[in-house]
């Protein structure tokens, strides 16, 4: 059966689906339905075993990905335009240290 | 393919009018998409928004650069940007405002259309006796329904009901079959 959903809906299905342990994000249009959707999903107890957490900034965000990153666990963030630029200085710890997910909604790229 | 572009302001609900068409066009068994185009996100700066509607699967995601129909819900817009830019040749055309395209400024445009295809609806009125606020993106899609008949307008009402359940999307549903009902065209 066809469904029609908002896009940002969709991937926080998706990112549901791949059973995130840790999703942090700081909100920022047009990135702020995914992680709404990601909250309502941890909050109504679809998605167990995951950890929600809101930070002050892009530049936490970031950070609380790469340090549980780095602890083992899968995580999540996404962001989209001055949010990214605000991660910039993370981003380069992102990439020495380890692997995890990070959306960037505006572009709609994908970095792992 | 059908494609509609949507202009206006921010705080008009260009964004969901896109959003309600491709709804309206998804419940009645088509593939449809809403697109909205991001720009400075304030009160009053002018917004774009695209919808397209088709048979089969739509793998397009690039901006309606030529729309077959034309949605303006602001005529101040056409002092401001090049609102008619793509706009096909036997393209439709609906502005909210009371006033006559002449006055707008803007008949040798609309000269160039195909007899029917223009439609001037006073939208923002219409929306403030049903709904109580200046909101005329709901009104223009019952307009739309009217003179191009991309859509039916059951399938507008059941849009706004889906994305405004109970009573904002009854006043709402009024205001559109209101418009519906008095689309009239000049040519």
């Amino acid at each position: 059966m066809l469904k029609q959903i908002e896009g940002s809906h969709g991937m926080a299905e998706a990112v549901g689906l791949c059973r995130p342990e840790v999703i942090c994000a700081y909100p920022i249009t047009p990135q702020t339905h995914i992680v709404e959707d990601l909250g309502v999903l941890v909050k109504g107890g679809q998605l167990t075993d995951c950890e929600f957490i809101n930070v002050e900034s892009e530049f936490a965000a970031l950070s609380v990905a790469i340090g549980s990153s780095a602890a083992g666990a899968r995580t999540y963030t996404a962001t989209a335009s001055q949010g990214l630029l605000f991660m910039a200085e993370a981003v380069y710890n992102l990439g020495e240290l380890c692997k995890n997910s990070h959306h960037d909604a505006r572009t709609g790229r994908k970095d792992a | 393919m059908l494609q509609v572009r949507i202009h206006g302001r921010g705080g008009q609900g260009v964004v969901s009018a896109a959003e309600m068409l491709s709804v309206a066009a998804f419940l009645e068994g088509k593939h449809a998409q809403a697109v909205p185009s991001f720009g400075s996100e304030r009160m009053g700066a002018p917004v774009v928004a695209f919808c397209r509607i088709d048979d089969k699967e739509i793998r397009l995601r690039e901006p309606v650069l030529e729309p077959d129909a034309l949605i303006v819900q602001d005529p101040t817009l056409f002092q401001a940007i090049d609102v008619f830019n793509g706009l096909k040749d036997d393209g439709y055309l609906l502005i909210n405002t009371g006033r006559s395209t002449a006055e707008l400024g803007i008949e040798n445009t609309v000269a160039q259309l195909p007899e029917g295809h223009v439609c001037t609806v006073p939208a923002t009125e219409i929306a403030l006796k049903y709904v109580k606020r200046p909101l005329p993106n709901a009104v223009l899609l019952g307009a739309l329904s009217a003179i191009t008949g991309f859509i039916k307008i059951e399938s507008v009402v059941d849009a706004i009901q889906t994305k405004f359940p109970g009573k904002i999307g009854d006043v709402n549903i009024a205001a559109a079959r209101v418009a519906y009902e008095s689309a009239s065209t000049e040519s």
